[in-house]
């Protein structure tokens, strides 16, 4: 449904079992495993995918985290990394890295970019610690 | 069905078609400025140089082209393709640094066969070695070729041009003209071969350096298209069909929906074959597993569910290769 019918690829189909974490998106803010779910269990509940998380050409800072961090090598991984620590972000605005990584661990990333992708996750928080801040 | 070539497999064998586009036909796709190709060294071997320089046909066999637009954009063609290994940043950055421009001012057009020369594979980190030398002499040549126009354009010496940021200057009479100022109206094609230098890597003042990730942003908001994210017009499924023999070629394939009534184009899954019981003790010690369902499996889903046997495709025929490549008895 969103890859072919709402053409939002930016959601990736992985494993289409659930397993890998690529087709995460955030239903009612939590993430869940797009390629496992019927439109129908979503009925009048928010969907948001990687697309509508920039807000007025501006990033989230998660996405600009990643770059600053160059938390990506080929980046497939990389949509359902960042909705995934979104909602980390929602829930802690402090996480330890051992939350990032128990918060990211249905997440997998073949190019083995883990210590930079948590290191990302610790600095959008930060980020975003200090706008709400100041 | 005609227009479906089959994949090849013979990684050795020489390519399934040769570049063989009019020079004519390539400024009608691309747009006029300046064209500079790459030709691999058998092939300048073999055809003695005769279509060096520019004729109206391009070299027989080119591994990479490289198109400086009549707007100055300069553009990179190889059939090398990025694979998390971020050879679109490093060959960008190659470029960059023989042509004189702004990383950013380049973009790379990456294994998109329609566009592309062919490439029999990008091999991982072959791809530097190769092609970031191949690319660096093509820029060099563009850069060349760019001074040239200059030279010509003002009169001057070309030993007096200076080429940096984009732009050519003549510092004794200060003049200046940006890469699309001198490509524009011009239809020039240049051909390189590998006998020409480039800079020492002890003089490398863009590449090696860190840089962030041509296409980073695009891969943070998802609108980066994979190959899977690829769409042609008209397309409801696509797939590669994979002959049963080498060499073999396609000969029909039924794209029809599987029925009238059909809504989906999915063909249906073959059977999964019932599993047989062991009949032997598969266990170590004489143990039996104990249940079917307890056994372990090759995917990490079948225990959960019912294990998936692959979505099979459209119904084809194939003719078999008369030369050979007959599976072994």
């Amino acid at each position: 449904m969103l890859r072919e019918e709402l053409d939002l690829t930016g959601t990736k189909y992985g494993c289409g079992e659930g397993q890998c974490g690529a087709c995460t998106v955030l239903v009612d803010s939590q993430p869940k495993r797009s390629c496992l779910i019927k439109v129908a269990a979503v009925a009048g509940k928010s969907v948001l995918t990687i697309e509508g998380l920039e807000k007025d050409g501006r990033l989230h800072p998660l996405q600009q985290a990643f770059l600053d961090a160059d938390a990506m090598q080929c980046g497939y991984c990389t949509a359902g990394m960042i909705l995934a620590g979104v909602a980390l972000l929602d829930r802690a605005a402090d996480p330890a890295e051992a939350d990032i990584a128990h918060a990211l661990e249905g997440n997998l990333c073949r190019c083995g970019t883990y210590p930079r992708i948590v290191a990302a996750v610790r600095a959008a928080a930060r980020s975003v610690r200090s706008t709400s801040r100041g | 069905m005609a227009d479906l070539s089959p994949e090849r497999y013979e990684l050795f064998a020489g390519p399934a078609y040769r570049f063989e586009v009019g020079r004519r036909d390539v400024f009608k796709l691309l747009g006029g400025g300046l064209l500079v190709a790459f030709v691999v060294p058998a092939a300048l071997g073999q055809e003695s140089g005769a279509r060096r320089g520019g004729g109206e046909a391009l070299p027989g066999e080119v591994s990479a082209w490289l198109h400086v637009g009549e707007d100055g954009r300069v553009t990179v063609y190889t059939g090398k393709t990025e694979i998390g290994q971020n050879i679109r940043t490093s060959l960008a950055q190659a470029v960059a640094e023989e042509l004189r421009v702004a990383v950013s001012a380049i973009t790379m057009v990456m294994a998109d066969t329609a566009l592309t020369p062919f490439d029999m594979g990008t091999f991982g980190s072959r791809t530097t070695p190769v092609m970031g030398a191949q690319l660096r002499k093509v820029a060099q040549a563009a850069r060349e070729a760019l001074v040239d126009l200059a030279a010509q354009l003002w009169g001057v010496e070309r030993g007096a041009l200076v080429v940096a940021e984009g732009r050519v200057t003549h510092p004794p009479t200060r003049r200046a003209a940006a890469f699309g100022e001198l490509t524009r109206g011009q239809k020039l094609a240049r051909s390189v071969g590998d006998d020409s230098a480039i800079t020492p890597p002890t003089r490398w003042t863009v590449a090696g350096q860190p840089v962030a990730k041509v296409n980073g942003r695009d891969i943070v908001t998802g609108r980066h298209r994979y190959t899977s994210d690829l769409s042609r017009p008209g397309m409801i499924h696509g797939r590669v069909l994979r002959p049963p023999s080498f060499g073999a070629t396609l000969k029909s394939a039924d794209t029809s929906p599987p029925s009238a009534t059909a809504t989906s184009w999915a063909w249906p899954r073959p059977r999964a074959r019932p599993r047989r019981a062991p009949s032997k003790p598969s266990l170590r010690n004489g143990r039996r597993w104990p249940s079917p369902r307890a056994r372990p499996c090759s995917t990490p889903c079948a225990r959960t569910r019912k294990r998936r046997a692959p979505t099979r495709g459209p119904p084809t025929r194939w003719v078999p290769s008369r030369k050979g490549w007959r599976r072994r008895r």
